[in-house]
């Protein structure tokens, strides 16, 4: 899993450097939070992965649905002059510690166990 | 006491909430966020067409004028109004056209390195203020910047980010336009030591085309002499 | 690949391209929609105002003189226009309030030995007059050369040229405008005339209500530039 993780974000930031056309400015701050949301729907699916729960249509829809409504969100926020991008960085942000956190407990947990195997 | 320590940490903890929360609002009130596209797409509308308008206005009280001196001119001989069409590209009174230069200037779009001087990345009031003058010593004898004509009394200076010539502001990139020989004009600001040559060093994107037809507009604002009276008058 | 490495494979894939997306977008003009720069499109729009509002009523005026106004009034207009572009053009001599500064940059008799001497340069008598036009300078002169929309200010040799004449220290630059106004902005730190005296220019600014400026002496010669029609 870590492998195609990792691989896919390089090709896929290579791939975004080489476009020809650029994101207009006015939408940089939507794709800010969109690319938030899709950083949580990611981590969240590494976290179920390493749980054993994974389920790669919560992943898929999740991705596609959290980025859309943290966008809109934001559009919204505009429109009726609320900083409301405050609250979708604050949510999103929020989740991915919380992913990481556990992410690295598993990480842990499993490096110790591998460990005491070992001695064993 | 227990319940009391937990009250108590949760307590502060709210309060740190609520301080990080409402400078973060703060902040946020402060940034761009707050003006919607929408908002600064009707701005930036609002003064294309300002500026359309005022073009007109200004094409229409060149063209009302001559027709006030055509009027009046029975009695004058041509060479008064041979006099006054020389005297009115002099003051940049009226749109001038012909052969000659333009030249275009952006500042430096390369990211910058440590270590170095983001003031060397941007053109400055002084570098377009000895750019005229070489092109004047070139012999051009017309020049704008951005469509702003540039006479005697013409001052360029910095305003914050944006560069105030003669009365308006503009900002890179910067159009020069020249009228003159376009040949003379163009090697004599290529010399060696010439401001051109400076920004190139810079970084600062240069470009020089001659052409055969260059058009250069009036003074776009009103002039009048509060002090200054003519001896003859 | 199982169903679910290509999954995640997909959305790591478009995470990323969003990513330097957006990295790329930033990097270009982080500052476009800034509220410094909205305060700038606020300021150009009043000042964009003002012009248009000047246009009206100068077209309305000239409306009235050309089409509601007997002869005398008509001639008495073309009289005034044609005065105005003359004293634009520097084809005339003027007079009015203002300053007359001057410059020495002559070797310092009273300076000791090996004190270092610093020769005014043509940059210094540029920036010098952006200033002054700045400070609202409506005529200026050095040395009894007019200034003019076509002026060459240049070095030759060891001498500087004005209007291509060679102009040689004390150098005496007139100017007619507020004089208060002109004087201070002179003045203001870091501006041409500290920075010559730091480099020991010996500077003297003196206000009148009258200076005199002459008219630029040459010929007014076009040779490529003509009136261009009106559109």
């Amino acid at each position: 899993m870590w492998f195609i993780v990792i691989l896919c974000l390089v090709i896929g930031v290579l791939l975004g450097l080489q476009m020809p056309f650029m994101v207009p400015i006015f939408l940089t701050k939507y794709l800010s939070v969109a690319i938030l949301a899709g950083l949580d729907s990611l981590f969240g699916g590494i976290r179920a992965n390493l749980e054993g729960n994974f389920d790669r249509v919560v992943l898929l829809t999740g991705f596609i649905t959290n980025s859309l409504l943290a966008a809109g969100f934001a559009y919204i926020g505009d429109l009726l002059g609320v900083a409301l991008y405050t609250a979708a960085v604050f949510v999103f942000g929020v989740r991915i510690f919380d992913n990481l956190a556990i992410i690295r407990r598993i990480l842990l947990t499993l490096i110790r166990k591998q460990q005491t195997e070992a001695i064993i | 006491m227990k319940m009391d320590v937990t009250k108590a940490s949760i307590g502060l903890v709210s309060v740190a909430i609520g301080f990080m929360l409402s400078v973060q609002l703060g902040a946020n009130s402060h940034s761009s966020s707050n003006i919607p596209f929408k908002q600064w797409s009707n701005q930036e509308a609002l003064l294309e067409s300002l500026q359309k308008d005022n073009d007109n206005l200004l094409n229409e009280a060149i063209i009302l004028r001559n027709e006030l001196a055509l009027q009046s001119s029975d009695e004058q001989s041509k060479e008064l109004n041979d006099k006054l069409a020389k005297v009115n590209i002099a003051a940049g009174f009226t749109s001038v056209m012909g052969s000659g230069i333009v030249i275009t200037l952006d500042d430096n779009p390369d990211p910058l390195r440590i270590g170095e001087d983001p003031n060397d990345y941007i053109i400055h009031d002084k570098n377009l203020l000895f750019l005229i003058n070489d092109l004047r010593c070139s012999g051009a004898e017309a020049i704008s910047i951005n469509d702003q004509r540039i006479i005697a009394s013409s001052a360029i200076r910095c305003a914050g980010p944006t560069i105030l010539v003669n009365t308006s502001r503009v900002t890179p990139p910067f159009e020069i336009k020249a009228i003159g020989n376009p040949e003379i004009l163009e090697s004599s600001i290529r010399t060696a030591g010439s401001e051109i040559q400076i920004m190139q060093a810079r970084g600062i994107k240069t470009g020089i085309k001659k052409s055969s037809k260059v058009v250069i507009p009036a003074l776009s604002e009103i002039l009048t002499y509060h002090y200054a009276q003519s001896n003859t008058s | 690949m199982t169903k679910n490495s290509a999954a995640f494979a997909i959305i790591c894939l478009i995470l990323g391209i969003m990513i330097s997306a957006q990295y790329r977008s930033n990097q270009s003009s982080p500052t476009y929609f800034s509220p410094d720069r909205w305060a700038e499109v606020a300021i150009q729009t009043e000042h964009l105002q003002n012009q248009h509002d000047s246009l009206v009523n100068e077209i309305v005026s000239l409306r009235y003189k050309l089409y509601d106004s007997d002869a005398a009034t008509k001639s008495q207009a073309v009289q005034e226009m044609l005065d105005k572009a003359n004293i634009a053009a520097g084809a005339t001599c003027v007079t009015g309030p203002g300053i007359v500064l001057i410059l020495d940059d002559r070797p310092n008799p009273q300076q000791q030995e090996g004190a270092i001497y610093y020769a005014l340069t043509y940059w210094n008598i540029l920036s010098v007059i952006n200033e002054l036009n700045a400070a609202g300078a409506e005529c200026i002169s050095i040395n009894g050369e007019r200034i003019t929309a076509s002026s060459q200010i240049s070095n030759q040799q060891t001498s500087i040229l004005v209007n291509q004449v060679p102009v040689t220290s004390p150098y005496e630059i007139r100017a007619i405008g507020k004089a208060k106004t002109l004087e201070s902005s002179l003045n203001l730190k870091g501006g041409e005339v500290q920075a010559l005296t730091i480099s020991g220019t010996r500077i003297q600014i003196q206000p009148s209500e009258k200076v005199e400026i002459p008219a630029y002496s040459g010929e007014f010669v076009f040779q490529y530039a003509n009136h261009a029609p009106a559109e």
